[in-house]
């Protein structure tokens, strides 16, 4: 089904494969085509392997853990060394700021701040970090490998890509067009 | 056709079981929740009453402070370590089984929690001034007293409960967005928001991957602090027979042993109610057993290195306690709990036959959690009300009031656990996807 609109800002290629299709080989005839990786996306319902895709990852993720982690010792160390500072209960023989106890509140808000720093960097890049145009197609969990390739307004690229989706053995190929405006 | 046609091809039938529990609902369900809204009805009546005319409406009193309400705590936060184990730990050690049960254990984690923290505002009394435990600026100038254990506690707990409904929600994005587009009404708006854009994009899966596997050894440790600082709750008072190094360890290995056995149960309700027997299948269960019977020899083994220490020592504020409850006025339910989480356990999940039958292993967690229960009772209530001055010696059972907030709660936790199977798939839809591939491929 080739569905195209002469109005339309922006073209996105959508190739439903069966799961046992090879998709390195297309993937090779795509970016023959001038397309950089960046511009193409896979879609399946189980995580792959192998990644079959070169996109650059600008901060890993486990980085932001540590930069969070450290935050909560901060905090950590401001709650049960700082608050005891700012208002000291004299206890007879017993120091005003506790190093054990420093540990195990820096250890709690370390491991909180870790996991929710991760949490939304993992929020944000699902959610904000995709493809221009690219949208989930139930047939995918039903068992087929979507390949998704944004070709821009050029027209003619799209019809190309159709073609060669097709040809590599594509049960369903679509074009999805989206307005300048969206 | 080869092996791997046929996972893929499996896939709309998964989709079509695992969503269905949340596509058709019986009027037995709905009985269900009904009875269970009108026991939460009566505890939050409890309550209310309590709260108005004061925590006097407890048998609390000196020197027993802590009662059934701590001993609640104490057994909820136990019952939280369902998922984070089964889930955490398998997921470490890569052990396949764990797919059909994760999500089951994880959902109880979550409740359990929030089951939790109601006992401290239950305990609290004058409940309107909880936001004493919150430390901020205020004008008193004055700030939670960090090197109370019970802020420790306050702590772990949020760190706890904010990490585990971090870690049930990630894997459920991908659920959530097959969810999203096959089901119709209001939930489909909730469950694409709650889906955040997901389409199944390499970038996205990489993407969750790293998370959930920078989260798992994570929250493991966040799940062994938490219960060893509901330990230290009791230890680094030196009431006699709570000031033991052992307290930590023990609670951590005692929370499993509740965990697993509630995850027992679940297992089997849910697996009967929605017909999972092609998902939860008998090796689940084997498997949940074997961990089971390993909980109950790590636990009797410490128990009993506790015990003989008190013994052999015969320092006689820590005797005093051991006697009431071997023969004293706690020895009833002393040997009821024995029986219930040792001996009833050991003698039934050595044997390979019995643990691979359900029932019979629904019943052990049955009877494994109410033996815990005792036990965090026992746990709290003889030391209290065995001080060093014998003048002081009380005794202690929960008032009409608080076990009509017991049974509300507990009723909570199962209508809670009821409303969330309707909105969560019960088993990870993708990770089982995932897991028939790896088993076909191996």
């Amino acid at each position: 089904m080739l569905k195209n609109t002469e109005t339309a800002d922006r073209h996105v290629v959508l190739g439903l494969f069966d799961p046992t299709t090879s998709l390195p080989p297309v993937l090779d005839q795509i970016r023959s085509q001038g397309i950089p990786d960046i511009l193409i996306e896979i879609l399946s319902p189980l995580p792959l392997e192998t990644s079959l895709l070169n996109k650059p990852v600008r901060i890993p993720l486990y980085r932001l853990t540590i930069i969070g982690g450290i935050v909560g010792i901060g905090i950590g160390i401001f709650f049960a060394a700082g608050t005891a500072l700012l208002f000291p209960l004299v206890t007879g023989g017993k120091p005003i700021v506790s190093i054990p106890v420093v540990g195990i509140i820096s250890y709690e808000t370390m491991m909180l701040m870790a996991i929710v720093v991760t949490f939304l960097a993992t929020a944000i890049k699902i959610a904000f970090v995709q493809q221009s145009g690219l949208r989930n197609d139930p047939r995918i969990d039903e068992g087929s490998v979507g390949l998704s390739v944004q070709v821009g307004n050029d027209t003619a690229k799209a019809h190309s890509i159709f073609r060669l989706l097709q040809k590599a053995g594509a049960s369903e190929v679509e074009i999805r067009t989206i307005a300048s405006d969206s | 056709m080869t092996d791997r046609q046929t996972v893929w091809e499996e896939m709309p039938k998964i989709n079509r079981d695992l969503l269905s529990p949340l596509q058709t609902t019986t009027w037995t369900y709905y009985l269900w929740v009904g009875v269970l809204s009108c026991f939460v009805a009566a505890g939050a009546g409890a309550w209310t009453y309590q709260i108005q005319t004061g925590i006097g409406q407890t048998d609390l009193h000196h020197p027993i402070f802590w009662g059934s309400y701590i001993a609640s705590f104490v057994y909820w936060i136990g019952v939280s370590h369902s998922g984070t184990f089964i889930s955490g730990v398998l997921r470490l050690t890569n052990a396949e089984w764990r797919r059909p049960v994760t999500r089951m254990a994880e959902l109880m984690t979550v409740v359990a929690l929030l089951v939790t923290a109601l006992f401290v505002f239950y305990h609290l009394g004058r409940v309107w001034r909880f936001y004493y435990l919150i430390p901020y600026p205020n004008q008193r100038e004055l700030w939670p007293n960090f090197r109370s254990p019970l802020m420790w506690d306050a702590t772990a707990i949020f760190t706890y409960a904010t990490a585990s409904t971090i870690y049930i929600y990630l894997p459920l994005i991908p659920d959530f967005a097959l969810a999203r587009d096959r089901i119709q009404g209001w939930r489909k708006t909730v469950y694409r928001w709650l889906a955040i854009g997901w389409h199944g994009s390499q970038a996205q899966w990489r993407t969750l991957e790293m998370a959930i596997r920078i989260i798992t050894p994570l929250i493991v440790m966040v799940m062994i602090s938490v219960h060893s600082i509901v330990g230290f709750d009791f230890s680094m008072a030196l009431v006699p027979a709570w000031h033991s190094t052992i307290f930590a360890p023990y609670f951590v290995v005692g929370a499993v042993h509740s965990g697993l056995a509630m995850v027992m149960i679940g297992l089997y309700v849910l697996r009967k109610v929605y017909h999972l027997q092609n998902y939860v299948r008998t090796e689940h269960f084997e498997k949940l057993g074997k961990l089971l019977l390993v909980t109950t020899l790590l636990l009797a083994y410490m128990y009993f290195a506790e015990q003989l220490t008190i013994w052999y020592g015969k320092v006689p504020d820590h005797i005093a306690v051991q006697n009431s409850l071997l023969y004293g006025s706690y020895a009833v339910p002393f040997w009821f709990m024995v029986s219930c989480i040792y001996v009833i356990p050991l003698v039934t999940l050595v044997w390979p036959r019995f643990r691979q039958w359900p029932v019979g292993l629904m019943m052990v967690g049955l009877i494994i959690n109410l033996g815990m229960y005792i036990e965090r009772m026992l746990i709290i209530v003889p030391p209290l009300a065995h001080p060093r001055l014998s003048f002081q010696w009380d005794e202690y059972f929960p008032s009409m009031i608080e076990l009509a907030i017991l049974v509300g709660t507990l009723a909570l936790a199962l209508l809670l656990y009821s409303l969330a199977v309707k909105f969560v798939p019960v088993i990870s839809i993708w990770e089982e996807k995932l897991g028939k591939k790896h088993a076909q491929e191996h």
